[in-house]
């Protein structure tokens, strides 16, 4: 393979986002699943690699009728699928597949097929932070943040806090201090 | 078929790597590791030096004392805080050179009491049967 070969992104999409109580996380990859392919006009039969975190890229494949030649299941939190397409496209120089599907799915809100998030006592985490209540991306992620943000040179627009809001999020804009009718969950 | 009991707060569990720092809280030192190789300290324990590989280290007791390096206030209430909200999640800068994460007691849950680097010294609270280190501001009563 050449190392100037042209590896594409074909096709994206979204499930539904909020309150699913029809569908579990498995469910949500393989809807997940068909609208990408739809959106790139292509098939199952056009997929021969499948990326999934937590859930294992091997039950992924079965529901959806896929045998793999390649699989990735590395599961490191938040980043997994970004990581998953790199892995991809190093998979697909290598010749070792063509097509993958990376995908993900959460029933966060409804709670459906939804494996259990195991924090083991014995864990750095479980010895060394989760006993002081940080257990959550709004206060663990904002730690970092405040030291971040009283470095002098590294003022933030207040506006930039409100960018990253998707046009299918569902809690709308991110509390903040300066909006105090709404229920403040962590501070920053 | 009992009721599903309220969870509650994590209780730390030791590992052998870990046990000395148990330990030192049980009898109110906060214990740090030490590589002889190149002086550096650290936590959370572990079996070689991160800063330069070494497998050669051994445990002293920390000053105990330290600054406030971030906070969240938290409103939100992990598993078993239900009606301890809102309270304060702490990174300490040790004066021996590693941070910690801990909470802060002896002072409001107020950003207008809370600035960062202030001084603060540690103290011992029991979880389960452990004891927790949490830190205080440097001198006050807790």
């Amino acid at each position: 393979m050449s190392a100037r070969m042209k590896i594409a992104i074909a096709g994206a999409a979204e499930t539904d986002l909020g309150a699913l109580p029809n569908l579990s996380e498995l469910d949500l990859r393989a809807d997940a699943a068909h609208r990408a392919l739809a959106d790139a006009g292509l098939t199952i039969r056009d997929v021969d690699g499948i990326t999934s975190a937590t859930e294992s890229p091997i039950d992924v494949a079965h529901y959806l009728g896929i045998t793999p030649n390649w699989y990735d299941g590395t599961s490191v939190g938040g980043c997994s699928f970004l990581v998953h397409v790199r892995h991809a496209a190093a998979a697909i120089r290598a010749g070792l597949c063509h097509t993958v599907l990376v995908l993900h799915g959460e029933s966060g809100r409804s709670q459906v097929g939804r494996p259990p998030r195991v924090r083991m006592p014995t864990s750095p985490l479980g010895q060394f932070e989760l006993p002081y209540g940080a257990f959550a991306p709004p206060n663990m992620f904002t730690l970092p943040v405040m030291r971040f943000l009283a470095r002098p040179s590294k003022i933030w627009p207040r506006s930039w806090w409100r960018k990253a809001i998707g046009p299918k999020a569902i809690r709308g804009p991110v509390v903040t201090s300066d909006s105090p009718s709404r229920r403040c969950s962590v501070r920053p | 078929m009992s009721a599903p009991s309220a969870p509650a707060k994590m209780v730390p569990v030791a590992t052998p790597a870990s046990q000395p720092f148990w330990d030192g809280t049980q009898v109110g030192e906060l214990r740090l590791q030490h590589c002889t190789d190149c002086g550096h300290h650290f936590l959370y324990p572990r079996l070689s030096c991160p800063s330069c590989g070494s497998r050669k280290t051994d445990w002293v007791r920390a000053a105990g004392r330290g600054r406030l390096y971030s906070f969240v206030i938290s409103h939100m209430a992990a598993p078993g805080w239900q009606g301890e909200t809102p309270y304060v999640i702490a990174v300490v800068q040790l004066e021996e050179g590693p941070r910690m994460l801990s909470n802060l007691v002896g002072v409001p849950a107020d950003p207008a009491a809370l600035v960062l680097d202030m001084p603060l010294e540690v103290t011992f609270q029991a979880r389960g049967d452990k004891m927790l280190p949490l830190f205080k501001p440097a001198g006050a009563a807790q």
